[in-house]
């Protein structure tokens, strides 16, 4: 909302780790859950929103996301528009080693960005597709609770589905 | 079931921001269906779950809180819904409660949606019926990625397995739906197969004899009213003098009930031989009806629901309309009329049943270069507006803002000739039995 002077309306945001971030409304609603705060509550106070949950580095990234893709969204929706919104995701996800995609969609999900979290879940499934079985475990942090011949079992059914996978070098 | 990823530890309540809600988008359904006793994992012991399970961090460089080691259950179904089936298939091996979730009914719908909703059109294929040029006697049913026949210069093709006679000239592809392909055999045998799952199924054998004359046609189609796959047969036959035309037995497969069942036979004359066409529930064919006037190029739809059939009014073709043949377009019924042999014209029935929803795509002309055949009706068509057709014995895009055509190379097509071509998507569905954790 801008006032006479054009100045924006900011909110101001703390992280887990103490950190305040300032900005610009339209961002702060991209986050559905300070919107439905706001919806809820039309007067609240300009105190800070505290996000237990969320990691100064996470917030940066996410409020960049935000930032761009409003822009994005603020051009008339062409292919090269498209293509530079696809590009920018694509650098945001490669810039992201396995632990900080978890962190950013653990963020993105408490804050609950659909459109971040939708194209964040689409990058782990390609980060992930042509793993092994071991790598997934990691990933994911899961034990495995099969016993050997339950595993060699499965393994032998569908074996044409465990060849060509990427070394685990990662 | 142990569930490795349990919903309550990411609500946190503890933690919530003033009147925030911190509900992460939930699957409810899907919990529900998650907490049935799968016969093949073993019972669940929550004693066993930690709410933080240590185990499960082995990041002990992170310094994050340890929660955030740990993914929520609907974010990991997000995830495993945008993978391919192949990944799938080796991901069961994750662990127990990965295989439970690949291989429960609402994940296999969600992934099946997904893919029918993908706008890139990765997990599409292309199944071709093929002859061996050299052998007229072999056959052999291949199938290529759709994206490739667009885009690649050389299309690799992948032949699909189920038990087929050598030397057996007659399988025919009945249609696909969701992932399933029907495949019919001589007429006589039928076959439902998950190319992707490598998995198949025969149905029982009907027995029936030959009598001079007759024919038989399929049709494959999904009934949602059940959520059931169901295979029609309808075996044509003269009946008494040659005069007196044809007749028709009708049956209908259930793979819930895995039996045929006889229903109404056709009331407007009988098919011809070709596949019944699946849109929205009902099956389709083109029947010759029999007229004081003559014969009379008629669409008849069989609701699978219903198992009632009505005939679909056509649109206006105009003058000089030849031939015409029926089949799907994305999800349309589609007819393409020829006019002679100069040109034809597709039209696809955007809203199944109501007839001034009939609308003319695009015209394609007949041109003796690349080939003079008739044209089927198209397969797809690109976002860039090219169409994929089967004609003579080869694929062919055409272009219609260019006016140009192209003929895709498939790797040893110099082989084989294409018969019949069919889309289909990779999917989880399974044909041995719906409910079974395959």
């Amino acid at each position: 909302m801008s006032t006479a002077t054009g100045k924006t309306k900011k909110i101001t945001l703390r992280t887990a780790d103490n950190q305040e971030f300032e900005v610009d409304e339209a961002i702060a609603m991209e986050f559905g859950t300070v919107k439905t705060f706001f919806d809820e509550n039309p007067d609240a106070s300009e105190e800070p929103i505290p996000l237990p949950n969320v990691s100064s580095k996470c917030l940066s990234t996410i409020i960049e996301y935000c930032k761009s893709h409003l822009a994005f969204r603020a051009h008339d929706s062409s292919s090269s528009v498209e293509d530079e919104a696809k590009a920018y995701d694509e650098d945001l996800v490669k810039a992201q080693d396995n632990e900080s995609l978890k962190e950013v969609i653990l963020a993105a999900n408490y804050l609950n960005i659909k459109g971040m979290l939708d194209m964040l879940n689409q990058a782990v499934a390609d980060r992930i597709k042509n793993k092994s079985v071991e790598y997934v475990r990691r990933f994911f942090g899961i034990e495995n609770d099969y016993s050997p011949e339950e595993e060699a079992e499965i393994r032998a059914q569908n074996e044409w589905a465990f060849q060509g996978v990427d070394p685990d070098d990662d | 079931m142990e569930n490795q990823n349990e919903e309550s530890a990411s609500t946190q309540p503890n933690q919530r921001l003033g009147s925030l809600s911190l509900e992460p988008q939930s699957t409810s359904s899907y919990q529900q269906t998650q907490k049935r006793n799968h016969p093949e994992s073993p019972p669940p012991d929550e004693s066993h779950v930690p709410p933080q399970s240590p185990k499960r961090s082995k990041n002990v460089n992170s310094s994050l809180p340890s929660f955030l080691s740990i993914f929520p259950q609907e974010i990991i179904v997000e995830i495993l819904s945008n993978l391919p089936v192949e990944s799938l298939l080796r991901f069961r091996c994750v662990a127990r409660s990965w295989k439970s979730l690949i291989t429960d009914p609402f994940f296999v719908k969600k992934h099946l949606e997904k893919t029918l909703n993908d706008p890139k059109f990765t997990k599409n294929r292309v199944l071709i019926n093929t002859g061996n040029t050299q052998n007229q006697a072999q056959i052999s049913i291949k199938s290529c990625s759709l994206n490739a026949i667009y885009e690649d210069p050389i299309v690799n093709s992948a032949g699909i397995e189920y038990p087929s006679k050598k030397g057996s000239r007659f399988d025919w592809i009945v249609g696909s739906c969701n992932g399933l392909i029907c495949i019919a055999v001589r007429q006589d045998t039928v076959f439902l197969l998950n190319p992707t799952l490598r998995v198949f199924k025969r149905l029982p054998d009907l027995g029936f004899k030959k009598r001079r004359g007759c024919y038989t046609v399929y049709g494959f189609g999904f009934d949602a009213s059940v959520d059931d796959y169901k295979v029609v047969r309808v075996f044509c036959y003269q009946s008494k003098g040659f005069e007196d035309g044809y007749e028709s037995i009708v049956r209908v497969y259930s793979l819930r009930t895995s039996c045929w069942r006889r229903i109404q036979d056709f009331p407007f004359g009988i098919p011809c031989d070709e596949a019944g066409k699946h849109v929205d529930g009902s099956l389709n064919w083109a029947v010759f009806r029999g007229q004081e006037m003559g014969f009379s190029w008629i669409i008849v739809s069989l609701d699978l629901a219903q198992e009632t059939y009505t005939e679909v009014l056509q649109p206006g073709y105009g003058d000089g309309a030849s031939e015409k043949t029926l089949g799907i377009l994305e999800g349309c019924l589609c007819v393409l009329c020829n006019y002679g042999r100069l040109y034809a014209d597709i039209w696809v029935m955007r809203e199944y049943g109501k007839r001034e929803s009939w609308t003319k795509l695009f015209t394609v002309p007949y041109m003796p270069d690349p080939v003079p055949d008739f044209f089927s009706t198209p397969l797809f068509v690109s976002e860039s507006g090219e169409i994929l057709f089967h004609s003579g014995a080869k694929l062919i895009l055409y272009n219609p803002k260019e006016k140009m055509f192209r003929i895709p190379v498939i790797h040893d097509d110099a082989a084989f000739y294409v018969e019949q071509a069919e889309i289909y998507v990779e999917s989880l569905v399974s044909p041995t039995l719906i409910n079974q954790n395959w």
